[in-house]
C-alpha cells in the first residue's frame, strides 16, 4: 500500500473532512492564484502563498478551528502573506503598464484582438488610479466574494466594502468607458 | 443615492430574506436610477474579471513558457552532446582508418529486426533507401521486412573476434521531452575491431526501462 492511498477504515467525519478540503481546495485555489497575482505576486510566489494558504487551513480545520466563514478566512491568510511582500505590491502598480496581455486564442479576427487589448489596457489604466482599498475591494469581488466576506478578509463592515466597491465600479466607468 | 443601495448588494449576494429580496425586486422594476447602476455594476466587473483573468494569465503563462523553453533548451543541449560524442568517436578512428562506416540505422529497419541476437547484430552500412524493393530468395519482399532480411543478407555476420558494446541512451537525451513515448529510448551498438578500435556503430529505437537519474524530487 502507498503512502497516498486511504486506510480501510476512517470514521466518517475525517472522510468528510478530506472530502471537504478537497472541494475547497478545487472551488479556491484558482480564484485564490488571480487575487495574489493581481495584487503582484510573480507565478512561483503566488503558487508558494495559496500552498501555504492551504496548508494554514488543514492545520486550522485538524485543530478543530472553526468551519463558518472559510473562504474569508482563507482569502484573509493569502492576503496578509501577500502584503507581508509590500516591494511586490508596490511595484506591481508602480511599473509601467503591461505591454501583451494574454487574450486567448478565441479572438476571431486581429481587429477583435485589437479591440479587447485596448480595452484590456484601459482598465488597467482605471485600476491603477484606484485607491488601495478601492482595489482589494474590487479584486475580492472579483475573486468571487460576498461584500459580507471581504469585509472579513480586510477588516471593514459591510457597508464601508459596499460603498468602496461601488466608488470603484463607478470610477473604472467613468474612466475607462465599459 | 436612493436608500435601497444596500439593500441591493446584499440582495447581489443572496443574503436577504425572501421578503426583502421581493421588495428589491419590485423596487428595481420601478427606480430607473437603481436600474442603471445595477447595471452598470454588472457591466463593469464583467469587464475587470476579464481584465483580472487576462492580467494572471500573462504572469501565469508567461512563467511556464519560459520553463518550458529552458527544459527544450536542456534537452537541445544533450543531443548536441550526444551527437558531438559520436562524432568525436567517429573523427577519432578516422585518423587511423580511413573507410570507418558508422550509420545510424533507419527506424524503418531497426523496428522490424527480429528481436536481437547474434546472428540478427547486422549492420546497415551500404544499404541506400531506394534499394528496399530488392528480391529477395525470389520473392518480391517490400517495405520493412526487405528493409530488414537485405540488412541481414548483406552485412556481415557477428563474430567473436568483434566485441560489441551496447550504450543505452534515454530518448529525452536526442529528443524535445514529449517527442517520444516515454519509455521509447535508444540503443547504440558500437563493434570494435581486433586492435581495440571502434569500428562500427549503428542506433536502433528501443523499448526499455532505462535507470533514469531522479529528476525531480
Amino acid at each position: 500500500m502507498n503512502g497516498d492511498s486511504l486506510p480501510l477504515i476512517l470514521p466518517l467525519s475525517r472522510v468528510a473532512k478530506k472530502y471537504e478540503a478537497a472541494a475547497l481546495y478545487a472551488e479556491l485555489r484558482k480564484p485564490l492564484l488571480r487575487y495574489v497575482v493581481c495584487l503582484g505576486l510573480s507565478a512561483d510566489e503566488a503558487q508558494d502563498v495559496v500552498q501555504d494558504a492551504f496548508l494554514s487551513l488543514h492545520r486550522h480545520l485538524s485543530a478543530g478551528g472553526r468551519q463558518e466563514n472559510i473562504r474569508s478566512w482563507i482569502f484573509r491568510v493569502a492576503h496578509n502573506a501577500t502584503r507581508n511582500r509590500q516591494d511586490r505590491y508596490e511595484r506591481r502598480f508602480a511599473a509601467p503598464l503591461e505591454e501583451g496581455l494574454a487574450l486567448g486564442l478565441d479572438e476571431i479576427t486581429p481587429e477583435h484582438a485589437v479591440l479587447k487589448k485596448e480595452k484590456m489596457r484601459r482598465v488597467e489604466k482605471a485600476f491603477r488610479l484606484l485607491s488601495e482599498s478601492e482595489r482589494e475591494c474590487l479584486l475580492l469581488r472579483a475573486g468571487g466574494l460576498r461584500y459580507r466576506e471581504i469585509g472579513e478578509v480586510l477588516g471593514l463592515s459591510t457597508s464601508t466594502v459596499g460603498d468602496t466597491v461601488e466608488r470603484a465600479i463607478r470610477k473604472l466607468a467613468e474612466r475607462c468607458n465599459v | 443615492m436612493c436608500e435601497y443601495s444596500e439593500k441591493i448588494a446584499a440582495w447581489l449576494d443572496e443574503e436577504i430574506s425572501i421578503d426583502d429580496a421581493v421588495a428589491v425586486e419590485h423596487h428595481l422594476g420601478a427606480c430607473k436610477e437603481c436600474r442603471g447602476r445595477l447595471e452598470m455594476y454588472r457591466r463593469v466587473s464583467g469587464a475587470f474579471e476579464a481584465y483580472c483573468d487576462a492580467y494572471a494569465e500573462t504572469v501565469m503563462v508567461n512563467k511556464a513558457g519560459r520553463k518550458r523553453w529552458r527544459r527544450v533548451l536542456a534537452s537541445t543541449l544533450a543531443a548536441a552532446a550526444a551527437v558531438a560524442a559520436v562524432f568525436l568517436v567517429s573523427s577519432l578512428t578516422h585518423l587511423r582508418r580511413p573507410i570507418i562506416p558508422v550509420s545510424v540505422m533507419t527506424e524503418h529497419a531497426a523496428v522490424a529486426r527480429p528481436p536481437l541476437s547474434p546472428d540478427t547484430l547486422a549492420q546497415t552500412t551500404t544499404a541506400p533507401a531506394s534499394t528496399s524493393l530488392q528480391r529477395d530468395g525470389g520473392r518480391p519482399a517490400r517495405g520493412k521486412v526487405s528493409a530488414a532480411s537485405l540488412a541481414q543478407s548483406q552485412e556481415p555476420r557477428w563474430s567473436a573476434d568483434e566485441p560489441m558494446l551496447e550504450i543505452a541512451i534515454p530518448g529525452d537525451a536526442i529528443f524535445a521531452p514529449g517527442a517520444l513515448p516515454e519509455d521509447l529510448g535508444f540503443t547504440a551498438d558500437v563493434t570494435f575491431a581486433p586492435d581495440g578500435w571502434p569500428q562500427q556503430m549503428q542506433m536502433r529505437p528501443h523499448l526499455a526501462e532505462f535507470e533514469r537519474r531522479a529528476t525531480q524530487p
